[in-house]
């Protein structure tokens, strides 16, 4: 890639950030390029990198600087334009845009779908418990002793089905919050090490 | 390299080349790639963020035709460095005091 087309590249791809910010990068760059002495024809990417990671170098930093600036603060302010960074820092990421937004639905559509199975769990945990107990109290209606104690003993095992139902719900939303709030942690410290590591 | 460089310390590692004298990009890029392990590409946003904090400042000096753009330590810049310097000997005194003495094992 030569120098026009390099800057040209960075300049699409830093072209939602502030137009002083994004002239400050091409000027540097266009200085370092020359001061690079390379040889007509030859590659710039070799020494810098794409410009796609470049420019995600950038946006990155600046989006570190107003978060930590945030955590300083203390306050909401400002929280549209991280979030904004934020997506624009997704967007230059090296997955393509159209790639991004399927893996954000499927997240999305996955966690709907575990979501519902545990709601389901829970609804008919309750629905046990409840017909078992009403099971229970009408088994004391019926005709003789037999079955008198045939119906009592259904309705108090669908009860504690219920129960065991509704335990089980339990578990599994706490498993899946422990697991949801891991993975986003682990994220979080995997983007401080690169952040570190620098290189 | 095993240990890996912080963002503070490569803060730190360019205030302390700029304070020696004035520089452009690329020399201050080549100097910093000839001690540690960094890409080409990393010292932008350092410098950036340095020059916008106001510890760093610039200006243009024209250069075959076209500008050079050096940095400059601004008098915040000297302190902070100072700031950092104090932090690193605190930080490399007490790493020493876990590792045992370094210059014994350099001897051997």
């Amino acid at each position: 890639m030569d120098k026009q087309t390099f800057l040209q590249e960075l300049d699409y791809r830093l072209r939602h950030m502030p137009e002083e910010d994004k002239l400050d990068a091409i000027e540097y760059y266009s200085e370092y390029i020359d001061d690079l002495n390379l040889p007509p024809d030859s590659d710039i990417c070799i020494h810098l990198g794409s410009p796609k990671e470049v420019a995600r170098q950038i946006i990155s930093d600046t989006t570190e600087k107003k978060i930590d600036e945030q955590q300083e603060k203390k306050t909401t302010k400002g929280f549209g334009s991280i979030l904004w960074l934020a997506i624009l820092g997704i967007f230059a990421s090296p997955i393509a845009l159209p790639l991004a937004i399927a893996a954000i639905a499927i997240i999305f559509a996955g966690l709907i779908t575990v979501g519902s199975v545990v709601f389901a769990f829970g609804v008919s945990g309750v629905a046990c418990v409840i017909s078992g107990f009403l099971t229970t109290i009408a088994a004391f209606t019926a005709a003789d002793f037999a079955s008198k104690l045939a119906i009592l003993g259904s309705g108090l095992l669908v009860m504690g089905l219920g129960i065991l139902f509704l335990l089980l719900t339990a578990a599994m939303a706490r498993c899946i919050v422990s697991l949801v709030s891991s993975i986003i942690k682990k994220r979080i410290m995997k983007n401080k090490a690169r952040k570190a590591q620098v290189a | 390299m095993t240990y890996q460089l912080t963002a503070p310390l490569l803060d730190a590692c360019v205030l302390g080349v700029v304070e020696k004298e004035d520089v452009y990009g690329y020399t201050l890029t080549q100097r910093v790639m000839d001690v540690v392990d960094i890409s080409e590409s990393t010292l932008y946003p350092v410098l950036r963020r340095l020059q916008k904090s106001g510890l760093l400042e610039t200006y243009d000096v024209p250069y075959h035709g076209r500008n050079r753009r050096y940095y400059r330590i601004t008098p915040p810049g000297r302190e902070q460095l100072h700031y950092f310097r104090s932090e690193w000997i605190t930080y490399k005194d007490k790493i020493d005091s876990l590792l045992g003495d370094v210059k014994l094992i350099t001897a051997v």
